[in-house]
């Protein structure tokens, strides 16, 4: 059950939040907005000054979704009844093989609702009274769902320790 | 807090727990969560592990404290 993706899921999903944020956090670091009047304005990035950093977050973005796909790829050969797409609506994290996965599955979901509910009105009035930038709103709001697939994975694994 | 006798039926017919699982049709965690008493199954499930392990819903599940009343 430990290697069924379903229930690592989260982790790969965090792990791209993350990738994301560092990613918006290099580009929204280096780049230089310049306004030309009302209509215009130019975006330049300079990737001199953090072309190592550049380099680093590029390959750990293509390594990440590289052995994302082979995970992916290996989980659907061995589970043929349980495919995995990214592309279902539905999220693929969910547990829901019997009554017992079912419950879980209900907790899960209770906890990040319940999350949703107070955090999103908080960061909209920090949002509102706080002057921040837009980096740090996207960023804000990437910590969000990094913190959903945080409060799923840690209800999920309660019931698929033992082995 | 629910009861059972599901490890010590299951022990007395020589059934592992995956076995037990597949005969009525839940995952192995379920049976180990159920053992444990950290999980309470439906009417549907209690019935068909009563049937599995050859007892009635009432001798394989019970209400915490109520064993010692009817002692």
């Amino acid at each position: 059950m430990k290697s069924d993706m379903r229930v690592t899921f989260p982790l790969w999903m965090m792990c791209f939040i993350l990738l994301i944020a560092m990613s918006i956090y290099l580009i929204g670091t280096t780049a230089l907005i310049e306004g030309h009047g009302a209509d215009e304005f130019t975006f330049s990035i300079s990737m001199e000054s953090n072309l190592t950093l550049f380099a680093i977050l590029l390959v750990l973005i293509w390594g990440t979704l590289i052995s994302f796909i082979i995970k992916l790829l290996k989980h659907n050969r061995i589970y043929p009844d349980k495919k995995l797409s990214p592309l279902y609506l539905k999220p693929p994290e969910y547990l829901e093989d019997d009554e017992l996965f079912q419950q879980s599955t209900g907790h899960a979901t209770k906890k990040v609702y319940t999350f949703f509910v107070t955090a999103i009105p908080i960061l909209a009035v920090l949002y509102l009274v706080l002057p921040i930038g837009k980096m740090w709103m996207v960023i804000g709001i990437l910590l969000l769902g990094f913190m959903q697939y945080l409060i799923y994975y840690l209800e999920i694994r309660k019931y698929v320790t033992e082995e | 807090m629910l009861k059972n006798r599901v490890r010590e039926l299951r022990a007395r017919h020589d059934f592992t727990q995956i076995e037990l699982a597949k005969r009525v049709g839940v995952t192995r965690q379920t049976i180990g969560f159920i053992e444990k008493g950290e999980f309470s199954p439906s009417v549907t499930l209690s019935l068909k592990l009563a049937r599995e392990l050859g007892c009635s819903i009432n001798e394989l599940f019970w209400l915490e404290g109520e064993e010692e009343d009817e002692k």
